[in-house]
């Protein structure tokens, strides 16, 4: 082959295995389930002390028993945002109905996407290093720190070889993720991957949300005309991608198509999001799939519920699809802001409603936002057949990525 | 199975490195063998748990982007986004309304400004009330901060991303910058690493055993950022092609029961091996290597030992530890090393048509190699 060209006979990429490590459940199953049926994962906050916080409520993981999923490594070298990567990925793989021995000996490898990595190993620091002074630091917490043990933790489970990659783009860490992961099958670099996003509860970022003023009360109701804001979460979501080839030869169901994905920077603020930047993010990831706004069923929307967020993300929408949109839904309102994890998260949840053939809803609505003007499945799953869905992932620093899923 | 790879050509540079600021200044200090360790400064007696550093304590953003709108912005965050300039000015590359969506930012880190995060959080304590946070810090302990705001200020509106690679971030930011090319996604990357001098950082090392108080190889600082284009692109623009990225390739070789490191070694040695098939290059066409090493005898061990089964001319090479100047500077260290091979091609245009290597490994078992070839045809 000469040098300087890219080989043009691109493979095409299917998700074939889902897990996930939810405030709804753990598993694609249960996760599932939770979609159709609208629960709410938010409780009572019981993973760090809430002492001086007004609000108490989060999306979190109750009752996760990191032994049942990490065999090889020791779960307790680990952090809470590795156990769940490697979780998600033994069911993902388990899912997939794929010998971890054959990811072992091909070049699959490992792409997550994280905004804050393991903050709840860099709090115990912080707080050791206030109480006690910065010489009295846990040498064996600071090695566990880093955030690119997120992939490699994963990788030195299942003795994967390819490359491992933490992705920190934040809020949409988790797109950047499945849009690398999907790139490098596409292109024939590797076979497998798998890919997604994942961060845990984390106090400072209830702390700084809560002084920024966005977060809401009691419940997350995006979309709605009198939403207050976010409510944090944690968990993981990962996908095993192979290209169609491999999974037809393999005889293996198929959730979904990958189409394309977009991302772009709206290098504008820091915080505040660009509605016409996102909407031309929107139209780089339909372009990049080979499709129009007119072939997209469905929106799984970024959907954190504050104010502005949703009101951004509607007015993007709206520019691109007109002002008949197609229905777009906010998993958050279930799940909370699941922040790296939200957008895998939001992926998984297009995979299972186009392969179960249904919109999730967005709970808590009580007056649906006319001023958003969209249909954002209130309060009750509904039964469709979709063919092409969308899901937004949006982050601070104006880092927008979207990825475009198909029917198989 | 190993296809060739599509080349991607560096069409500029930048840097904010212990022994100098920017292309020129770093050049002749590499070829002076400037030493960056100096006494720790900044920091009142005991903050720092040793007492040299290859610190920048001249740097000021100031000098590059003003002084308005600097103040809340860490020095993961200025490192960066002074360096991107340095880096689209080295390349004459303009930023216009109409080429803007088509540049992007791919940044290697370890966690962002662990600075930022851990005062952050500490400010969570501290008060009387832990949302007494200064919300302006807020978006700063987020890991990509420094990737966003060099995109907000030098206007890049392609895609930004930001990986957290420590050791291998350099490795890791080439070949995503360099599949996202070939793709055609952006037209140009502003790709490299960061890494901030600060106490969390140095208690950090010094619980990991990293950096002894007198280690051989002092904590550092700075920056890398280099412009990826493919060569079609340099070309219509009409750019100086620097050198050109061939082979990269990364892989996580580590037995988890034993603290065995052959599989690490024969790891490296297969990513050599690799990197060189899809550069189209051969063993015998390697004229220098650039190693990563950090001061950890296991890990440069590692190095060596793969470098020496896949090159049999390796102890004969040029070889250069950049670390001996710079010091470890983690996830800037990949960067540094690129920024000290491109030194090379520059000061020794004889070599330009072969090819040099650079090497990084970790201590959680990753390893990885990139191939770059001189330009024979640029000359300055």
């Amino acid at each position: 082959m000469p040098v300087g060209t890219i080989e043009m006979s691109y493979q095409r990429v299917v998700i074939t295995g889902l897990g996930a490590v939810t405030s709804v459940g753990l598993g694609a199953a249960s996760f599932c389930d939770a979609l159709r049926k609208g629960t709410s994962g938010i409780s009572e906050i019981e993973g760090f002390d809430t002492t001086g916080f007004h609000i108490t409520r989060a999306g979190e993981v109750k009752g996760f028993d990191p032994d049942r999923w990490i065999r090889e490594l020791n779960p307790s070298a680990l952090g809470r945002s590795s156990q769940f990567a490697v979780a998600a990925a033994r069911m993902a793989i388990e899912d997939a109905a794929i010998d971890p021995e054959v990811l072992s000996h091909s070049e699959c490898g490992v792409t997550i996407g994280t905004t804050e990595g393991e903050s709840q190993l860099e709090f115990r620091l912080v707080q050791q290093w206030v109480s006690d002074g910065p010489a009295s630091l846990d040498a064996s917490l600071v090695t566990q720190t880093p955030a690119d043990r997120l992939s490699v933790s994963v990788a030195r489970e299942f003795y994967l070889h390819g490359e491992a990659m933490t992705l920190s783009t934040a809020c949409a860490a988790g797109n950047y993720a499945i849009g690398h992961a999907y790139d490098l099958i596409k292109t024939g670099e590797t076979d497998f991957m798998l890919c997604g996003g994942v961060d845990s509860l984390s106090r400072s970022a209830l702390a700084g949300f809560y002084r920024v003023g966005a977060i809401a009360p009691e419940i997350c109701q995006p979309f709605d005309a009198n939403r207050q804001g976010i409510l944090t979460g944690e968990g993981a979501g990962l996908l095993f991608l192979e290209s169609l080839a491999s999974a037809e030869r393999r005889g293996t169901r198929i959730y979904a198509e990958i189409l394309g994905y977009g991302t772009n920077c709206d290098a504008q603020h820091m915080t505040a999001p660009d509605p016409s930047s996102i909407a031309g993010c929107m139209r780089l990831a339909h372009s990049n799939a080979g499709i129009s706004a007119l072939d997209i069923d469905y929106i799984c929307a970024h959907g954190t519920g504050t104010p502005l967020n949703d009101a951004v993300e509607a007015e993007a929408i709206r520019e691109v699809f007109g002002n008949q949109p197609p229905p777009t839904s906010a998993i958050k309102s279930m799940i909370g802001h699941t922040m790296g994890a939200a957008s895998a998260l939001g992926s998984i949840a297009c995979a299972l409603a186009l392969h179960r053939g249904f919109m999730p809803p967005t709970i808590n609505i009580q007056t649906p936002d006319p001023k958003c003007g969209l249909d954002c499945v209130p309060n009750e799953a509904r039964t469709a057949e979709l063919s092409i869905v969308q899901n937004d992932g949006f982050a601070f620093g104006g880092n927008n990525a979207i990825t475009i899923f198909g029917r198989r | 199975m190993n296809r060739q790879v599509e080349p991607l050509v560096v069409t500029g540079w930048g840097i904010i490195s212990p022994i100098g600021i920017g292309r020129a200044a770093f050049t002749s200090a590499l070829a002076e063998g400037r030493q960056g360790r100096k006494p720790v400064t900044g920091y009142a007696n005991g903050e720092i748990p040793f007492s040299e550093a290859c610190q920048i304590p001249e740097f000021d953003v100031e000098n590059f982007i003003g002084k308005k709108g600097t103040r809340f912005l860490d020095r993961t965050t200025r490192l960066t986004v002074a360096t991107v300039g340095m880096a689209l000015d080295d390349g004459q590359i303009a930023v216009t309304p109409d080429n803007q969506a088509r540049i992007g930012v791919v940044l290697g880190t370890n966690v962002g400004s662990i600075k930022s995060i851990g005062d952050f959080m500490r400010d969570t304590l501290i008060h009387a009330r832990p949302y007494m946070v200064n919300p302006m810090h807020f978006p700063n302990a987020v890991m990509n901060c420094a990737a966003s705001q060099s995109a907000i200020w030098h206007r890049l509106k392609g895609i930004n991303a930001t990986i957290s690679g420590g050791r291998m971030a350099g490795l890791l930011a080439l070949r995503y910058a360099g599949l996202t090319l070939r793709l055609g996604n952006v037209d140009t990357i502003l790709a490299g690493g960061v890494e901030e001098f600060c106490e969390q950082t140095a208690w950090a090392f010094y619980h990991a055993g990293r950096v002894g108080p007198e280690a051989g190889i002092p904590l550092g600082e700075g920056c890398a950022m280099f412009a990826l284009e493919r060569a079609a692109t340099a070309q219509e623009q009409g750019r100086k092609v620097l050198a050109e990225i061939l082979g990269c390739e990364v892989g996580v070789y580590q037995s988890n029961d034993d603290r065995t490191t052959g599989l690490q070694v024969s790891g490296l040695a297969s990513c050599i091996r690799k990197a060189l098939e899809r550069s189209g290059a051969r063993t015998e066409d390697v004229c220098a290597v650039f190693l990563h090493h950090c001061a950890d005898p296991e890990l440069e061990n590692i190095e060596d030992e793969a470098l020496n089964q896949s090159l049999p001319q390796y102890e004969s090479l040029h070889r250069l530890a950049v670390s001996q100047l710079v010091g470890d500077c983690f996830s800037a260290a990949g960067a540094f090393q690129l920024s000290a091979l491109l030194s090379f091609f520059e000061r020794f245009p004889e070599h330009s048509d072969r090819v040099a290597l650079m090497t990084s490994v970790a201590h959680n078992g990753s390893v990885g190699c990139a191939v770059v070839r001189g330009n024979a045809k640029w000359q300055q």
